[in-house]
Formats: structure tokens, sequence, C-alpha cells
């Protein structure tokens, strides 16, 4: 069963296309990453799902209700909207039972501890809400966005701006739901976290669908055209060596894409010639890198279909 | 219609409306503001300035000088309090100038000066003809003086120069001052109500009509329905940016459809304002039974008072979300809503004509205009002898659809309105998305 399906769907703000004959299915208990560069409609795909906005044509059903036609209940999905807030001048527990009862949920003062605790807010409850951090009304209102149990839990850029051990506190409550049956359809700009969390990866890139399949296939359709390597001393060139297509300088290592068919072998032997050696490394792209390849600005002069 | 979540809704902006503080604030201020201005009137009344007030009298009929002397000392008697021997009022101190018909021009110069120099106060020039009775025009005394505003002096002048001039007017015609002024008592004319026939067969005289209550009752209920409305749909418009300036708006609607998310609102304020109007009319009630003039206040208007307060909310509650969400910041917000205010406080403006001629196809008219009903017909119903039976379910009606419509088209600019971001809308794009929905 799809925890979403979206077919041929197709949505323009005046002049426009921000989605175009989109379409993808969300597995039930999956973990689904939605990536794509800033306004390649992400977030109008979300709102879509939701009922915010409808779609000018295409038909999107939610946890197997048509929501295009309005049958679909959205007390079973809990959202986190990119842009989000929270009623500055109530108390933390009360704007908890507020958002759970507009879900036509009662929910306990115990469960909202619970939860509270589990997020390290445990005195907060009592508290304003315009007195919390950033990054600590950012989790009340992931618990906003929980607390009535959904079947099927949107998140939109969940991550941003959390520190790491935040960060972890987020993903592990995302997973433990995940492995309670929910499932997760979030998007985010963090390639490594996407690499790591998500069961399928998908992207979007001016409003059409680029990517959308499991990590591996998604790979495995790029091949292994990278090498990692690391010299020892600064300023080597590597871009002139024959076969090499592009270099991805991280400081500490350099990435090196091979035209198709270039044998890696060949290009250490070129490489050894020009310094001493310290770390070679023969990979699959990282979704990093796909991104960049699709998304990037020389996106348009080297072909962006995976060989 | 998920009413379960209306309701939710509903309630969360009644409790973080009536728990702020500016709210509790102004239920105590506006009182204040209101009565507060009449009070410190009768308290400033006797603050004025007791210092004597020098007059020079120019008397060139030569007749009335001696009189207006006495009367001064008259007056000077009582300016003083007798209990602690205060003086509470100014003196009038005249001072005769003796009169030069062919340097008259230089005298008023002169006196002017004297003025300027503030020696004096003012002077005054009596005409020769002062007691001449046989011209058409009324003689005139004329008081000259650099404090124009100042009416005092000049008004008490009047008044006994007046009364001085008659009594030696009639002594020269040779009649009786007592027997003219008998003459001349006044008739009044005594404001009533109808006679009716009790049950018990007997005649109920007519009440005395009570200009207060006449006036003050419909004017009070008129009043408390523009504050009623005035407090409530502030907060309308500043809980709506806040939604849309803190991003709220959003988690919202993912939540609950617009519409419903404006009804709950629109039913929230409702309570807002019975609310305050409850707390008003306990604290006037209050107030008259301390007086014992509970039989002032019309109990028998306060249902439909409460229904016409319930429509005003709802009419231009909705008007001012849609205003709202089409706004960024408040300031935006200001100027959109502005036509709406004078929308809503036409009736006030037209108030005094419609509570002397209650019963003018004028007021007739206006009061049945959906937006000016709910306040206009509260007060026509609370100036007797009252509306004909057809006008209530008429503005009721005509009301209540101007209020389906409303909030129509509220909810659809709301709807769009609420997720956007940036410049505001123009008024085109606006009647766009009512229109398209």
């Amino acid at each position: 069963m799809s925890a979403v399906e979206i077919e041929n769907v197709t949505k323009t703000f005046g002049a426009t296309r921000a989605v175009s004959e989109l379409s993808l299915r969300v597995p039930a208990g999956s973990v689904y990453g939605f990536i794509g560069p800033n306004g390649s409609g992400k977030s109008t795909t979300l709102r879509m799902i939701m009922r915010i906005i409808h779609p000018d044509s295409g038909t999107i059903a939610v946890l197997g209700a048509s929501a295009t036609s309005g049958e679909a209940d959205s007390d079973r999905i809990g959202y986190l909207p990119e842009e989000r807030g929270l009623y500055r001048k109530m108390l933390v527990g009360e704007l908890l039972q507020f958002f759970a009862a507009l879900k036509g949920c009662k929910v306990g003062k115990a469960e909202i501890r619970q939860w509270l605790k589990r997020m390290d807010l445990a005195d907060w409850e009592k508290k304003k809400v315009e007195t919390l951090s950033k990054g600590m009304s950012q989790k009340v209102q992931f618990i906003a966005t929980v607390l009535h149990r959904p079947d099927l839990i949107i998140l939109d850029e969940p991550f941003s701006g959390l520190d790491p051990v935040n960060m972890d506190v987020l993903k592990d409550a995302i997973l433990e739901l995940k492995n309670q049956g929910a499932t997760v359809l979030f998007s985010t700009h963090d390639m490594v976290v996407a690499e790591k969390m998500c069961d399928f990866v998908f992207m979007i890139f001016r409003g059409q669908k680029v990517l959308d399949g499991t990590l591996e296939t998604i790979k495995a359709k790029y091949g292994v055209d990278t090498l990692r390597v690391r010299t020892e001393g600064n300023g080597v060139v590597f871009s002139d060596i024959a076969g090499v297509e592009r270099v991805n300088d991280f400081g500490r290592f350099q990435e090196l894409r091979l035209k198709k068919g270039v044998d890696p072998q060949r290009v250490l032997g070129e490489l050894t010639n020009r310094a001493r050696i310290s770390l070679f490394e023969i990979a699959q792209p990282s979704l990093h890198d796909i991104f960049v390849r699709i998304a990037g600005p020389e996106a348009g002069e080297v072909s962006d279909e995976p060989r | 219609m998920n009413l379960a979540k209306v309701r939710v809704v509903a309630a969360r902006e009644y409790r973080s409306t009536v728990r702020t503080k500016a709210f509790v604030i102004a239920i105590v201020l506006m009182p204040v503001l209101m009565f507060g201005g009449i009070t410190a009137q009768v308290l400033l009344e006797d603050r004025v300035d007791a210092d004597d007030k020098r007059i020079a009298v120019l008397d060139r009929s030569g007749a009335l000088f001696d009189a207006l002397a006495e009367e001064a000392e008259i007056y000077n008697s009582h300016t003083i309090d007798e209990e602690t021997g205060e003086q509470r009022k100014p003196k009038f101190e005249l001072a005769r100038q003796t009169v030069d018909e062919e340097r008259i021009d230089e005298a008023r110069v002169e006196l002017s000066n004297r003025v300027r120099d503030k020696e004096l106060l003012a002077f005054v020039e009596i005409p020769p003809d002062v007691l001449d009775t046989g011209k058409t025009a009324a003689p005139l005394i004329r008081y000259y003086s650099n404090q124009p505003t100042y009416n005092d002096v000049r008004r008490w002048l009047e008044r006994v120069a007046n009364d001085r001039a008659r009594g030696v007017r009639l002594a020269a015609a040779g009649l009786d001052r007592s027997i003219v002024e008998k003459a001349m008592t006044p008739v009044g004319v005594e404001n009533l109500g109808l006679v009716e026939r009790t049950d018990s067969g007997a005649i109920k005289e007519a009440e005395t009509v009570n200009p207060i209550a006449t006036f003050m009752v419909p004017f009070a209920l008129i009043m408390l329905m523009w504050v009623a409305l005035a407090m409530t749909v502030q907060p309308i418009l500043n809980g709506v940016i806040e939604e849309k300036m803190q991003r709220i708006s959003e988690v919202l609607l993912g939540s609950v459809p617009p519409f419903e998310l404006m009804l709950g609102k629109l039913i929230g304020y409702v309570g807002v304002a019975i609310t305050l109007v409850g707390l008003y009319m306990i604290g006037g009630w209050t107030v008259a039974n301390h007086l014992g003039k509970t039989d002032m206040v019309p109990v028998e208007l306060i249902g439909w008072f409460v229904l016409f307060l319930t429509i005003a909310i709802l009419m231009f509650g909705s008007l001012f979300l849609a205003a709202g969400a089409c706004c960024n910041d408040l300031k935006e917000a200001q100027n959109l809503v502005l036509p709406i205010w004078i929308i809503a406080a036409f009736p006030l403006i037209a108030m005094p004509v419609v509570l002397e001629h209650p019963n003018s196809p004028f007021a007739i008219g206006l009061s049945l205009v959906p937006t000016a009903s709910p306040m206009l017909m509260v007060l026509r119903m609370a100036v007797p002898p009252g509306i004909a039976w057809w006008e209530l379910p008429v503005s009721i009606v005509g009301s209540l659809a101007a209020t389906l419509l409303f909030v129509w088209v509220a909810g659809r600019i709301f709807r769009v309105g609420m997720l956007m971001q940036g410049k505001p809308p123009k008024i085109t794009e606006i009647a766009g998305w009512v229109l398209r929905g």
C-alpha cells in the first residue's frame, strides 16, 4: 500500500509552473526523502498533499483516500511546514494541547510531559513560547506535529538550524515513529542526512521529477565513476589529467569525476607521477555530488543524464 | 464542516484575547475615558483664577453706571465662599470714566492701551441712547477686550444691563414693574408620555418624560455597541497578522480548512464582545441600582442588543479578518481597514439626526441599510414610540444576508491571503480571489 500517491500533478502560479506532471508513490512505512534546490517545487508538492493548495490537474491520494476530491482526512497526517511558527503568548503545554485538539485528538498532560521530557524540554511545559530558543521552539513544533500519532508525517526541512545534539534527538524520534508504523516524508537540503536516513530519495528540479528510488538504485545508475584522492603537499593540479571530467576540491581531499570508460588504474598512475598519494578510493558518487550534477551551475554543460 | 475544530479555534481565540493585559486594561480604561471627561469638567469648573477683574465704563448715556456699580456690589458679595471665606470667583470692579464727547475716539485708544497693559480686563461703552425705546434696532453696549474667550463679564453685563434698562424704561413710562412682571410670567410646556387604562380599569396618569432617560439610554446603547465592536475587531486584526507574521497560518491550515478556521475565530470574538458587554451591563446595572434608577435600564432590549451585536461582529469581523489576511504587518492593515472603520462608524455620525427624528423616512431607511442596522435598530428601539413591527424582521434578514455575503467573500480572501508572503496584493487581485475562488 502507498501512503501517498501522486499522479500527473501540475500546479501553476500565474506564469510560473511550480510543479509539472509529477507522479510519485510513497510506500507505507518508509522514510521518504525529498530533495531539490530552493524554489524547485518541494514545498508546493507537500502543500498539495496537505490540501492547503490544490493541483490544477492530476490526482493525489493520501492514506488510501483521494485528497483532490476532498475525502482525505488531514487528521491522520502530521505536517511541519517550512515556514513555521507558534503563538508566542501561549504556554508550551497549552499550545501542544491546542494543536492536538485541532487534529481532533484529546491528548493527556502525561503524554505531553513524556514528549517534552524526551525532547529535553521537561521544565518548559508552563513557560511561554516566546521564552524558548530557536532550537527549542523547533522541537516543540515537532511535538505538535506528531502528538496526535499520525500515520503519515510530513516534515519540511525538519533539521534546518538544529545543532548536532538536537539533530540526533529529532532523528531518533523520527526513526522511532517509523518503527511504530508511521510513514515519514521529509524534505531536506542536507544530503548526508538524506543518505543516512531515507529508504527512498526523490529529487525534484524545476518542478519535475529527476530522481526517484532507493539510494542504491540511484547510485547504481551513476556507476562507479568517482575517485577520492588525498595527496601530501598542496597545490597539485589534477584537472588536466586525461579522462578527468571534473575536480571537486574539499580541502582535505579532492574528488575526481571520471569520464565514461576511463580506467581508474590509469589515472592512479598519472597521479603518482605528480604527487605522493596518501588516500585513493574508487567510489560511487555521493548524493551531494549527484545533486550538484543535476542542479549545479555546470548542469547545463555537463550531461545530467545518468550513463 | 467539523464543528469540533471550529469550537477548538473559537475557544483558543476567546481565551487568548480575554486573558491579555491589554484587554483587561481597556475594559477598565474605557469608562474612565468616556465618563472621566465629564467628571473632570465638574471638578475643574471652579478651578478658575479668582483675580479681580477691572472694567472701565464709558457711560455716554450717564444713566446706567450707578445701577451697574450697584449690581457689581451684589455680584461680588456672592464670590466669597461663605464657609471658608475663600475668594471662589473673581470680583468685578467697575471704574467710571469721564466722558468727553469731543474726544471720544481718543478715549477709546487710551482705554485700549490700558487693556493691552493688563491694567484693565476690558472697557465698556454704553451708547447715549441706551434707554431710547423709539428706535427699531436694539441699542448696543460695546464691550472691548483682548480676551474674547473670557465671557463671564460680558454675560453678566448683558443680564444686569438689560434688567436695569427695563426698570428705568418702565419707570419712565409710569408702569409698576411688579405688575408687568406678573403679566409676563412664562407658561411652560411639560413633556409627558401617554395616558393608559390599566387592567383594573383605572386610568394611569401619564409619566413625565425624563430627558436624561430618553436621550441617555439610546446613546449609551449605541456607544456600548460601538465600544464592543471597536474593542473586538482590533484583536481580530492583530490575531490574523500574528498568525501570518509568526508563520502559524500554514500549520493551522494543515489541520483546519480555512473557512472553519475563520468561523472559529469569528465565534470566539463574538464571545469576547458578549463578555465585554455583559461586564459593562452588570456595571451599568450596579450604578443604576445604586442611584435607584433601575427602571431606566431597558431590560427588554438586551436580547435584541445581543443579537444585533453578534451580527455586527460577524459582519465587520469577517472583513477585518480578510483585510488582516492580505497584509504582512499592522501598518499595512491599518490603511486597508480604514474604509471598513468608516462604514462601521457611519451610524455614530448619523446618531443625532436619528435620535431626534427616529421615525423619519431618513432614519428608517438608514437603519435598514445592513451595515448600519445593528446600531441604528437598537437605537431606534430604545427611543419611544419604538419601531414598526415589520422593521425588525426586515433589518435582521437584511443584515444577516449581508453578513453571510461578507463571511463568504472574506473566506475566499482569507484562504489565499493567509499563505501569501511578500508585498500586499492590489485591490484588483483581491477581487480576483473572490471571483475565481
